[in-house]
Parts: C-alpha cells; sequence; structure tokens
C-alpha cells in the first residue's frame, strides 16, 4: 500500500534548512529563500533555459596541466563522494540551455542537413591567400595558426604520415555528433593546403618546445609537416579548426566548480549533461575525453560577459590517436589500472586483458574502433572521470535517448563529412557507429524504467496521461510491457499528498487522470496530482520502480511539470 | 519511498556543503570546489530561474581565483618555465649521462654536448646537408674515462648518403680477462687496463629506410697495462704474455670494413620486424704486423608479436667470426667476449674470450602495463676456437626473467634476475637487451 512520508521528510528538511541557513550567514552570504521552502514547484518550472550568463568581471586564465589532470583524477577523489541526482535538471529531468549545453536532436526539429552543418556556420576559410600568424604550444599534431583574407582565424592541424585522413576525419565526424547532441564545439573544415598559398608576416614568432621565441619560416612549416602526408597534387590535407569566438580562460575540470566564476554554481560532476557525456563518448569511443580537450572562452552576448563552455579537440575519437590509430587499450582500459596490472604481473602476462582478443579492422584512415567487442558498460577514457564515475542510471537514460535519435541515414551523412577517399572504409565506420549506438542504447536506455514522451490531454473531466516505452519503442524490449498507476494528489505548499484509488493495472501505457487526484492550490493557485507508474516486464524487473509524474493545472491549463526517474542501477 | 529519501538526502547535503562552504570562506579559501548547492524547486520567489540568478549573484560578492594545491604549483612552474623540456633539450646542447661503459665499471657519470642541425632552426630526417655534432666526457666510480666526439653530415646532397667522422679516448681501468675459451676457470679472474685513442668514419647510404650498406675506416692505438682493481691480479701474473697475443705488445690499426644492414623493426621497443646486421673489418697492424685480421659479426633479430604485440617472442643470433692469414694473430682485447648484462647473462661480463663467438637468445615479453614488460628468457652462447665449431653444441646456458620499462619510444630501464650460469647475477641497467643502437652507431662501436 502507497503510503507517503514526506511529512517526515520535511522534519529532517528542516534541519538541513536550519544547517544551510547557519552555514549561509557564517559565510556572509544573503539568506537565500529556499529554507523556508514549501513545495516542490515554482510557478516557471520546467525552465529549458539555465540563466547562467550573467555579467560577470573577465577571470584569470586558469587552465589544466595535462600531467596534474592525469594526477589529480587517478590519485585523488575528486568531486562529491555520494554526488546523488543530477543538480542541473529540469523538473523534467531534462538539460536546460545553458553557457555548457543547447538542446538540439530531440528537442529541435533538427534535418539530417541540419546536422551534417553542424557548427559550421563561415563556410571555413575564406578563398584567398593565408597568412600564418603563430603555432600552439600544446598538442601533439603538426600544426600551425593562420589568418585567413577576411581576418577569420583557424587552427590547421594536420594528418600523421601512417594515416592520412584519420585525425581530421575524426575530428569533422565527432565535432557533428556532439553538436547535435547539444554540446558546444567549434567550427571545423577539412582543407587541402597548397604551402604556396601561405604568407609569413615578417615577426610571426611561436613559442618551441624550451619555450623560447622563434620566428615562424617557410623552413619551419617545411618542418612541422615533415611527417603529413602530402597528397599527389602536393597539397596537404589538413582540419581547420575555427578560433572560438572571445577570451580563453582555461578549461573545465570535471568536478567542482570555477571559485572565479559566479555563474559556475553546479559542481561539474553533477551536471547531468557531463555525467551523460560518458555515454556519447563510449558510444564514439572518445576516450580523450577529459578536461584537456575542454575550452573555457569569456564572451560577450547581448551586453552580458560570461563564461561559455566548449568541447574540444576530436582527433583522438573513433579509431583514431592524433597522430596515428588508436591503441587497442584505447575505451578499454585507464593509463593505470590496478587490477589488470597485477592480474597480470601475477601469471606473468600468460593472463590477457579481454580486449586484446578485439579484432580490428585495416583501414588506416579509421584505426582501431570495432563494434563486436565494445560492451558500453566497460568502455573507459584515458583515466578517471569523476562527472563519468557518477553518471546513474537516469543520466544515462538521458544520455541514450541522445544517441537514440541519430538515425542511420544521419550517421551515415555526418559520416561521409569526414571525406574519407576509401568508400569501404567510410561504409565500415558508418557500421560500426551504428553498431556502437544500438549497443549503447540497449544497455543504457534499460537500465531504469524507460518511461518516454508523457503527454497530458484532454479538458478536467476527461484527461488521460499517455506515455511512451522508448526501450519498446527503440527494440530494446519486446511488446510485453504492462503497467501499474497509483495516483495521489499533492500539495505544492510541503509536499504532501494521500493516494487516491486503487493501484490501475494496465496493458496500455495511458490512463485516464482521476478527478479526485488534483491536490490543493498552492500560492500561486495552481493544483497538482502525482502519477507512479511502475513497468512491468519479465526481463527487466527493475522496471518496477516507479517513474514519478506530477501534473499541473493552471486554471485549467494542465501539463506535465515533473518526472522524476529511478536513479538506482539494477541490482 | 525512493523520492523522498533522494530529496531527503539532498537537502541534508545542501546543508553539509553549505556547512563546508561557509567554513571554506571564513578561512579565505575558495577553490575549484567551491561550489554554492542548490535546490532547484524551493523558492519564495516561485521562480526557479530567480532562485538559480539569486545564488550566482550571492556567489558574485564570494569571488576568489583558484586555489591551486602543492603539485599543481609545482607542475605550473615547470611547465611555465618549460623546465622538462629544457631538461630534455640539455642547457646549451648540455645534458648529463648515466652508464656508457663496460659491465663492471661502476656507476659512471657524464656530460654529452649535442648540436642537432648546426646553422638550421629546424633540422629533421629530411633536412639536406644536415651537421649533427655530439661530445661526451665521462668518467666512472672505478676510474673508467672517456672523451669523445662525433661529427655527422647527414643527407649529404639532399641524397641518402650519410658521412660521419669520429675520434676520442678511452682508458678502461679495469677490464676482466679469465683466459680463452669456455673451459678458463672462474678463479682465474683478471685484470687490465686498456687505454686507446681512436678515429674513424663512416659513410652509408640509407634508402629505402629500412636498408643501411655502407663503408668504415678508422685507426687505432691502443695501450694495455696492469688493471687497477686490486681485488684480482694483472692478466700478465696468471697468463704467460706468449699465450695471449697482444699482452705485451700494442701495436697501432688501420680499419677498414663494409657492411649491410636490413631494419624493419617497428618503432620504439620493439615488438615486430627483424634487424639483420652484417659487418665485416680488416684490421691492418701497422706496427709490428703481427695483429692483422679480420672479424665479421653477424647479429640477426627477429621481434615475433602475437596478442596484439603485448607478447613477443623476441629471438637473437650473434656471431662473430675472426680471420687471420699465416702467423697474424688476434689480439685478446679484439676476441669476441661473452658474458654480462647483454651477451649471455648468467656469467660475468667478459667471461669467456676467444677468436670466434655465438650467442643465441630467446625472451619471452608480455606487457603487463602500458609501460612495462615481464620477460622470461633464456641464453645459450660459447666461445671458440676454429670455425669449424661454429654449431650448437657445448653451449653454455643460463635462463631467467625480468622486468622492462619503456615509453612509447624506447626501453629505458631493465632489471633482470638470471640463474643457470655461474650463480645468480642480478642487473639494472639503462638499456634493452638486445643492443637497439641506430645502425651507423653499432657500425662505429664496432670500429672503436
Amino acid at each position: 500500500m502507497f503510503s507517503r512520508t514526506f511529512s517526515k521528510g520535511l522534519t529532517r528538511s528542516g534541519i538541513a534548512a536550519l544547517v544551510v541557513l547557519a552555514a549561509l550567514l557564517t559565510a556572509g552570504l544573503p539568506v537565500l529563500a529556499y529554507q523556508e521552502a514549501r513545495g516542490r514547484f515554482n510557478r516557471d518550472d520546467p525552465i529549458w533555459v539555465d540563466p547562467d550568463t550573467l555579467d560577470i568581471e573577465q577571470p584569470e586564465e586558469y587552465g589544466v596541466l595535462p600531467y596534474y589532470d592525469v594526477y589529480e583524477n587517478h590519485f585523488l577523489d575528486r568531486g562529491e563522494p555520494d554526488a546523488g541526482r543530477a543538480v542541473n535538471i529540469n523538473t523534467l529531468g531534462e538539460v536546460p540551455d545553458s553557457s555548457w549545453f543547447t538542446n538540439r536532436i530531440g528537442r529541435r526539429d533538427l534535418s539530417v542537413d541540419d546536422l551534417v552543418a553542424g557548427p559550421n556556420l563561415t563556410g571555413g576559410p575564406a578563398p584567398g591567400r593565408w597568412q600564418v600568424v603563430g603555432r600552439p604550444s600544446g598538442g601533439v599534431t603538426p600544426k600551425f595558426t593562420i589568418e585567413d583574407a577576411e581576418g577569420a582565424r583557424f587552427l590547421v592541424k594536420f594528418d600523421p604520415d601512417d594515416n592520412p585522413e584519420i585525425s581530421s576525419a575524426a575530428e569533422m565526424v565527432c565535432a557533428r555528433f556532439f553538436w547535435g547532441s547539444g554540446y558546444h564545439v567549434a567550427e571545423g573544415y577539412v582543407v587541402d593546403v597548397d604551402l604556396d598559398m601561405l604568407d609569413i608576416p615578417p615577426g610571426t614568432t611561436f613559442k618551441n618546445l624550451v619555450g623560447e621565441r622563434t620566428e615562424i619560416t617557410r623552413e619551419a612549416i617545411d618542418h612541422w609537416l615533415v611527417n603529413a602526408p602530402q597528397k599527389p597534387d602536393g597539397t596537404y590535407r589538413a582540419l581547420a579548426s575555427k578560433f572560438i569566438d572571445g577570451q580563453y580562460v582555461g578549461e573545465f575540470r570535471f568536478y567542482g566548480t570555477r571559485s572565479d566564476d559566479p555563474n559556475d554554481i553546479f559542481p561539474h560532476e553533477n551536471r547531468r549533461e557531463l555525467r551523460g557525456y560518458r555515454v556519447l563518448s563510449a558510444w564514439l569511443n572518445h576516450d580523450d575525453s577529459r578536461a584537456l580537450n575542454t575550452f573555457d572562452t569569456y564572451v560577450e552576448e547581448d551586453g552580458s560577459r560570461f563564461i561559455r563552455h566548449y568541447l574540444l579537440d576530436f582527433g583522438s575519437c573513433l579509431g583514431s590517436a592524433t597522430v596515428g590509430e588508436n591503441l587497442p587499450r584505447g575505451g578499454n582500459e585507464y593509463f593505470l589500472e590496478g587490477q589488470h596490472f597485477v592480474k597480470a604481473f601475477a601469471t606473468f602476462g600468460l593472463w590477457t586483458r579481454p580486449w586484446l582478443h578485439a579484432e580490428f579492422p585495416d583501414y588506416p584512415a579509421v584505426g582501431n574502433i570495432e563494434g563486436d567487442y565494445f560492451r558500453p558498460e566497460l568502455w573507459k577514457p584515458e583515466y578517471p572521470n569523476a562527472a563519468f564515475a557518477r553518471m546513474d542510471a537516469a543520466d544515462a537514460f538521458w544520455g541514450a535517448r541522445i544517441v537514440s535519435r541519430f538515425s542511420d541515414e544521419a550517421i551515415r551523412a555526418i559520416v561521409a563529412t569526414g571525406q574519407i577517399s576509401d568508400p569501404e572504409a567510410e561504409r565500415y565506420l558508418a557500421d560500426t557507429i551504428i553498431k556502437r549506438r544500438d549497443k549503447v542504447v540497449a544497455l543504457w536506455i534499460a537500465q531504469t524504467n524507460p518511461l518516454d514522451e508523457v503527454v497530458v490531454a484532454g479538458n478536467r473531466g476527461e484527461l488521460h496521461l499517455s506515455w511512451d516505452n522508448a526501450a519498446v519503442r527503440l527494440g530494446v524490449a519486446s511488446d510485453s510491457a504492462s503497467y501499474a498507476v497509483q495516483w495521489s494528489t499533492y500539495d505544492n505548499r510541503d509536499g504532501s499528498g494521500e493516494p487516491v484509488g486503487v493501484e490501475i493495472d494496465t496493458d496500455l501505457p495511458r490512463v485516464t487522470v482521476p478527478d479526485d487526484a488534483w491536490g490543493p492550490a498552492d500560492d500561486f493557485g495552481y493544483r497538482y496530482a502525482e502519477a507512479r507508474i511502475s513497468t512491468r516486464h519479465a526481463d527487466f524487473p527493475h522496471w518496477q520502480a516507479s517513474l514519478i509524474v506530477t501534473l499541473r493545472d493552471r486554471g485549467g491549463e494542465i501539463d506535465v511539470v515533473g518526472i522524476l526517474r529511478p536513479r538506482e542501477w539494477p541490482s | 519511498m525512493r523520492r523522498s529519501n533522494s530529496r531527503l538526502y539532498a537537502a541534508e547535503r545542501v546543508g553539509v556543503v553549505a556547512l563546508l562552504l561557509a567554513v571554506a570562506v571564513s578561512l579565505g579559501a575558495a577553490g575549484v570546489a567551491g561550489a554554492v548547492p542548490l535546490e532547484p524547486q524551493r523558492t519564495q520567489s516561485g521562480s526557479t530561474t530567480e532562485e538559480r540568478r539569486a545564488l550566482r549573484e550571492a556567489k558574485m560578492a564570494e569571488v576568489a581565483p583558484p586555489e591551486k594545491d602543492g603539485v599543481e604549483k609545482g607542475l605550473d612552474w615547470l611547465d611555465d618555465g618549460s623546465w622538462l623540456p629544457k631538461i630534455r633539450a640539455g642547457w646549451h646542447g648540455f645534458t648529463p649521462t648515466l652508464g656508457g661503459f663496460p659491465s663492471g665499471s661502476g656507476q659512471a657519470f657524464g656530460v654529452l654536448w649535442k648540436k642537432i642541425g648546426l646553422g638550421t632552426d629546424f633540422p629533421d630526417r629530411t633536412t639536406p646537408n644536415r651537421i649533427d655534432i655530439n661530445a661526451q666526457a665521462a668518467a666512472s666510480l672505478r676510474g673508467y674515462l672517456v672523451g669523445a666526439a662525433d661529427f655527422n653530415v647527414l643527407r649529404l646532397g639532399d641524397t641518402p648518403l650519410n658521412l660521419q667522422v669520429r675520434g676520442g679516448w678511452q682508458r678502461n681501468s679495469q677490464e676482466d680477462f679469465y683466459g680463452f675459451g669456455m673451459d678458463s676457470e672462474l678463479e682465474n679472474r683478471t685484470n687490465y687496463l686498456l687505454e686507446g685513442a681512436t678515429v674513424g668514419g663512416a659513410v652509408w647510404w640509407n634508402a629505402p629506410d629500412w636498408l643501411y650498406v655502407g663503408g668504415v675506416v678508422g685507426g687505432v692505438d691502443l695501450l694495455v697495462g696492469p688493471g687497477t682493481d686490486q681485488r684480482y691480479p694483472p692478466t700478465d701474473e696468471i697468463f704467460p704474455p706468449e699465450e695471449v697475443p697482444g699482452l705485451d705488445e700494442q701495436g697501432r690499426f688501420i680499419k677498414y670494413g663494409a657492411f649491410a644492414a636490413v631494419d624493419w623493426r617497428n618503432q620504439g621497443a620493439p615488438s615486430s620486424g627483424g634487424l639483420y646486421t652484417v659487418i665485416y673489418n680488416f684490421w691492418d697492424d701497422v706496427d709490428t704486423d703481427s695483429y692483422d685480421f679480420g672479424k665479421l659479426d653477424v647479429d640477426l633479430q627477429q621481434y615475433i608479436p602475437f596478442v596484439m604485440g603485448k607478447r613477443v617472442i623476441a629471438l637473437r643470433g650473434k656471431t662473430v667470426l675472426t680471420f687471420t692469414d699465416g702467423d697474424h694473430q688476434v689480439p685478446f682485447y679484439q676476441q669476441p667476449l661473452l658474458g654480462g648484462h647483454q651477451e649471455l647473462r648468467g656469467f660475468n661480463y667478459a667471461r669467456f674470450t676467444d677468436l670466434n663467438s655465438l650467442l643465441l637468445t630467446a625472451e619471452y615479453r608480455a606487457e603487463v602495463w602500458m609501460a612495462m614488460d615481464m620477460a622470461i628468457f633464456f641464453d645459450a652462447g660459447k666461445v671458440f676456437h676454429e670455425h669449424s665449431q661454429l654449431n650448437f653444441k657445448d653451449l653454455a646456458t643460463d635462463y631467467g626473467f625480468g622486468f622492462r620499462f619503456k615509453t612509447p619510444q624506447s626501453t629505458f630501464l631493465r632489471a633482470d634476475f638470471v640463474f643457470g650460469g655461474e650463480g645468480f647475477h642480478f642487473y639494472v641497467v639503462f638499456d634493452d637487451v638486445f643492443d637497439q643502437l641506430a645502425v651507423f652507431q653499432r657500425v662505429l662501436k664496432n670500429v672503436q
């Protein structure tokens, strides 16, 4: 029998709220409102835009040091120990648009052409001569910075000699997938570089390996390209990555917040888009998904100056490791993984890592990516990631839904943007991404009660609540699910409620909203009803954990205001 | 009641984290972990947007630069000053060195000065007429000394032709000698000093990338004397000079020869491919005309990978044969050696000496970590007097296990535990067991 214990919870919440009050007072911060909180839902819920673009002073540059990033993520316990549910989501469990994320596929109408265009707005470097204006000191690829005839700046990055096209193709393809998924990424274009189209303004320098400013000469460019594959016509294929607008202020970590960014209030390890980034990264084998490959830029938009957060550098995505094929370890094992080391050590190498039995094709432009051995739950980035480690079943569901929205047609079209000259290799890559998509979706869509597309329709007196079963819809589960629905009232003033009627069993994903399920009006005159929907499926017993759906009546305008999905992994 | 509990937990977490925040702010410590936690749905204003904005405005008053811990500050300092690349590149071309002498020489310390691509700012493998210069001085704790320099012109005239000229002086203060043949006695360990000045040069053609063909010429002026290791007698105390060619009479040599090598190993610590080297040198004794001889050095290495190259069978076969005419002899210090950390590891360095040698080594290497291999190995070898004894009979053997630490570029540290030879041997050395010298370096070493 359903019973509500929230009143007891309120007592404990009250204690917690007092602690909050005391803490904030101690800290000298303004007394915030939520110590007097009386309900769950605000009048503007669910929000779809997180107001994290408040005008702020420009922070100092705070970059990520590669060695430190490896060290702290391997050896220090970064992030909150038991983080709980993602905190930046709206009441529907979705990620609002923000300086971190913009809802795209699934939320907005995106055609295949839109996905193919991805972040590209400008069309790439303008025709005409290029000025070589510098060279970044970091990274491992041959590269330099150019300014095109219209003054736009691009970082031009070249492929490795033994694997022509591999890095630039990976960049093109993955940037579009991540852009379509909602992340901010830089514009990127495949270009053919004719060295005769380069001018080097006198006095142009770069910082060499030992930190000295050195003049850029044609000899320097020849040197940088000594290991870059040259095409028969003498040009070099490269990726031109457009400079991101604004002022670079560092990279973002996958834990904590920046103390010098007032807009940054949610611990990064508790941001759903960073936890769910693991799902996307596993799908696309983006094992280089670490702080080093992010980019924070201080921008001004609509009169406000703030930090926007980007994902950057997808050269080590898919089967590529930027300077060649990805190692078979990539995506399968951290740099340092004691358990595997001990096993191999203790058996003198007789025990072999399971992933060593994966088979990779011989496509130099594709490298080491495959979809047969791939097991999403075992996938790993190069080293631990605090946000990935905290991904729960609800975060995974969120990520898997995004992945599922990329159709075969869209995947093939996006892969084509990699401009891989071997059609077989291109076909293999698209097939592999499709195969991995299906595995990712099959696993992570089904780890929690997979109901979505929750809709309320009709008028008071004849209201229906309907939903879809994502796992059934996506072919992950057989169409044999049934549902048990328990209605209750909901009092938004104090979070209390009373069950209404008995549990309803139905084979259809649709129930009538009982008139007596509506709770009392809150301070805004809104009334709420709540449904706990349990899914019964012989193959997925853990789906019985209820999805909690809250309906709101705003003077006859009825909507779904809350969806709380179970976040626990199945035992 | 999952929702209630999770909300409870969240509320408590809000309190705890906020308390921690308060303490942190009070102490003036605000780093990247200084988050303002949020319970988004609870607000007096009734607006989640307003609540989030209020939290951000509250944080605006408490903005502080990110704090770095000691490790991060240290790495930051290294990064800002580019200190690690500078250490690798050296100070004005100078870098410290360790090792470089034969086994038993004691820990060595030295300085290497190198200039890669004299006159060009961006030397690489395609740079025509690239001039590289190296100069080295080193000393060991047991009195070994070396000073050497080489001058290289690579890709002469933008062709695959390369040139090296090298000169140096070396003093090996306590080289071991046990007598000739496999029957030599361990108890007959003696030591001698070998000192000499050398000058040499090589010209070689390197095209395609895996093929090396060239010739060498050089001269050596050698001196043999009593060794400085007081634990063992000088060689001439145990062995009559008439039984040890070159012991009481050393000369100057002119050497010339040719070599060819095929190298198709993968880059870095090799796990596939092979290296096959054949070098022939003739040594012309220009003073006494007693020690003219030829020396043929055949070294074959093969790497057989399996399990994606994470398991490797590494095989090596090496023979050194000397040739003399008439009454000429091969000086004992120029005769092939076996024993030590690279060749027949279960025996002391230079344990066996004779006119010819044969070495066979097999290693099974398993990568237990990306930067570490474990190995099980077996060595067999012998020295012999007559070419007709070039066979697999009467081989001395040893076996053992070891660890190799590697980077993507090379194996930089090795620890081997060896059994089955003359007692247990343990080595910690900064090299690969199969001599990984570049081919032209190998040739020049042979000339020296």
